[in-house]
């Protein structure tokens, strides 16, 4: 029997019983639209959590920060020179997702510590520190700072590995109150105190405004910049330690490939940790293991972004789920209705098909009729399933709008959209379709399989 | 030809089990009017749905055309039913919601044959047998012998080469009946092999072979001539 044919004998079937037919395609154009309408909000949610993601990336950029472990001060547990380095190998690789780093060196380097009229009175931390040479020998009260790198705003590729250091504007007004007004030019010692010795000599190569500077508010410590490789060759000689190595990263202005710029960040962000050295316990072995087991890598390097675009993946992931799952419950409830109406138009039509089979159609011929009249019904319910999904798309709007307001409200500005997956009615259909089919399909291999003198003497 | 040797047809299992046809060997001849004769019950109309390949046998073989049709799947046995057989009911089972002429083409439609040629054979042979004008009309429109030359076209509208008329004439008036077998002799008169299935000895007579059939045991004679009773009552 040709396809076409076998349309026109199930309309004609359906016509015949145009009131089960209507009603069997009206709970299903009820069932279709409570189910594409959840969908819509699940979907709806997930979208709009990554679009404002995405808002909020290009507003604002992202930042990466490669950490010590937190709450330890133990040596072990600080950024290798080797993993800096590392780091800044992938990060040219990685240029295209990367911004200027800072490498933080905490409670290590101090300016102008203690009574330097002799090197007799160590610093309270590590016992070395700074002061411009023209005050070697002065006595004046502490000034502390820290020692941070910045990288690729206003070094030169020689300041990376040379003498330079950059003073922040209120280290220099810090300077100014114990009698001393440091230029740039003026050198700067690097003492080792508890050794008696000057580790190394900086020259002062500009002074920063306070916005281009750094204040740990922890500590009042005021930061001033060397070059990163100096930086790490001072700690591969045991002075300071690699704390904290951050960068902040903005997208490019105008047009660009957000997925392909995600998944790059994704990649670094993987590729850094990959080289740095797995977080260790000092506790529980067992717990270790554990941690060995679950995570099995280094987790410290993270751009917090990427780290939240993956938790909102999930959680939509999560919400589609939750969605889909009430969907499918609603479609389990409602499919058994729409099952017995196929049952009872098989009955109906065992005559007919009893005749069919006579003439000689076959049970693959037998079961297209039953398929295409069940086809044709939920077609015909999904179609109208969709005009009231798109009478009930402002409620939709309504909810998701709300929630996102209420979500984000305090934090960004963002107007949420809601639009129906272009996929959900077939989806929808295809659902309908292997469900009532699954529901009746001992019906439906019945009288497809059954000789014709016993469907014809079945019939009544 | 059609040939039935040795068939054995038990319905059920055990103690109720009813013996429908005892052995039967009995030849269907190509283009010849045969009448399966028997009381009700006597096992006639399963007899029919052997040679028709809408029933199988318990035992013994029916072949068709050189065919063994208990070596066919059931496809294969439909496409059987659809080329090789017409059937034509006693209650016509024609679909009522259908036109005439859609009742009359559904072997064709069922074939796979394209429209226009398939309504144009359909027509023709409604147009010969008297039906030009009740073509578009519902089945469920028409009268009981009209009903029964609509259910006869639509077995011979594929050209089968036997149809298989199963009591043709027990739901209609005489003149009806009449003219419905006479119809069918024509049938049998233009080559084809037909099988009547009767318990009215009145139509039987128009056999050229005759299968009586007595609680499942057959026997091949040759027509009933016009005075003879076979039942003897």
């Amino acid at each position: 029997m040709k396809i076409a044919d076998a349309f026109r004998i199930s309309i004609h079937t359906m016509r015949h019983n145009a009131g089960r037919t209507a009603l069997t395609a009206l709970i299903v154009a009820i069932v279709s639209t409570l189910v594409m309408f959840l969908m819509t909000l699940g979907t709806a949610f997930s979208q709009n959590a990554s679009n404002a993601g995405r808002t909020y990336f290009a507003s604002t950029g992202a930042s990466y920060f490669l950490d010590a472990y937190s709450g330890s001060d133990d040596e072990r547990y600080r950024v290798t020179p080797e993993e800096y380095h590392a780091f800044r190998t992938i990060a040219e690789k990685y240029a295209d997702v990367c911004g200027d780093d800072t490498v933080d060196c905490y409670n290590t380097l101090t300016l102008f510590s203690g009574d330097f009229n002799s090197f007799d009175r160590l610093d309270e931390n590590d016992g070395w520190g700074f002061r411009p040479s023209a005050l070697y020998g002065k006595s004046f009260s502490s000034v502390a700072s820290d020692i941070r790198v910045r990288e690729g705003r206003i070094w030169t590729p020689e300041d990376r590995d040379g003498d330079a250091i950059f003073f922040p504007r209120r280290l220099q007004r810090a300077v100014e109150q114990i009698g001393y007004h440091l230029e740039v030019g003026d050198e700067v010692l690097l003492l080792d105190l508890e050794r008696d010795k000057i580790v190394k000599t900086f020259t002062v190569a500009g002074i920063l405004e306070d916005t281009e500077s750094f204040t740990d508010h922890y500590r009042s410590a005021i930061s001033c910049f060397i070059g990163s490789d100096t930086l790490c060759a001072l700690v591969e000689n045991g002075y300071g330690t690699l704390d904290w190595i951050s960068m902040e990263f903005r997208p490019p202005l105008g047009n660009y490939d957000y997925p392909a710029l995600f998944d790059r960040m994704q990649a670094f962000v993987e590729e850094v940790n990959a080289a740095m050295r797995q977080e260790t316990f000092d506790g529980s072995p067992a717990l270790g293991a554990l941690y060995d087991l679950i995570i099995g890598r280094s987790v410290r390097f993270q751009c917090g972004y990427v780290t939240a675009m993956q938790v909102i993946d999930i959680l939509s992931g999560i919400v589609i789920a939750v969605f889909f799952l009430l969907a499918l419950l609603v479609l389990l409830l409602s499919v058994g209705s729409v099952a017995n109406s196929v049952v009872i138009s098989i009955d109906k039509n065992k005559k007919f098909f009893g005749m069919m089979k006579a003439v000689g159609l076959d049970a693959k011929g037998i079961r297209a009729l039953v398929c295409i009249e069940l086809l044709l019904i939920v077609l015909a319910g999904v179609f109208a399933g969709m005009v009231l999904l798109f009478l009930l798309k402002p409620l939709a709007y309504q909810i998701i709008s709300s929630l996102f307001g209420y979500l984000l409200g305090s934090f960004m500005t963002y107007t949420a959209t809601v639009s129906v997956p272009l996929w959900l009615p077939a989806a929808t259909v295809a659902f309908f379709l292997v469900l009532t089919l699954l529901f009746s399909l001992g019906s439906i291999r019945k009288i497809a399989a059954q000789d014709v003198m016993a469907t014809l003497s079945e019939v009544t | 030809m059609i040939e039935l040797k040795h068939v054995d047809k038990i319905y059920g299992k055990g103690d109720g089990a009813v013996h429908a046809l005892k052995d039967v060997c009995v030849t269907i001849r190509d283009g010849k009017f045969t009448a399966i004769l028997g009381k009700s019950g006597s096992g006639k109309s399963t007899l029919m749905n052997m040679i028709g390949g809408l029933d199988s046998p318990t035992a013994g073989e029916v072949w068709s055309d050189g065919k063994l049709l208990g070596a066919l799947n059931k496809n294969q046995l439909a496409a059987y039913r659809n080329r090789t057989t017409g059937f034509v009911f006693q209650s016509f089972y024609l679909e009522p919601t259908f036109t005439v002429l859609d009742n009359v083409a559904m072997p064709l439609i069922i074939a796979g044959m394209k429209r226009k040629e398939r309504e144009a054979r359909a027509v023709e042979l409604l147009e010969k047998l008297g039906l030009a004008d009740k073509i578009h009309k519902r089945a469920s429109e028409l009268s009981g012998g009209q009903k029964q030359r609509v259910s006869i076209a639509r077995a011979l509208v594929h050209g089968p080469s036997v149809v298989l008329a199963d009591e043709p004439t027990g739901n209609l008036d005489s003149q009806s009946g009449r003219e419905v077998m006479e119809l069918l002799k024509r049938v049998a008169d233009e080559g084809k092999a037909v099988v009547l299935v009767t318990h009215n000895i009145a139509d039987a007579k128009y056999a050229e072979d005759v299968i009586f059939l007595r609680d499942g045991v057959a026997e091949m004679r040759g027509p009933i001539a016009e005075s003879e009773n076979l039942y003897g009552e």
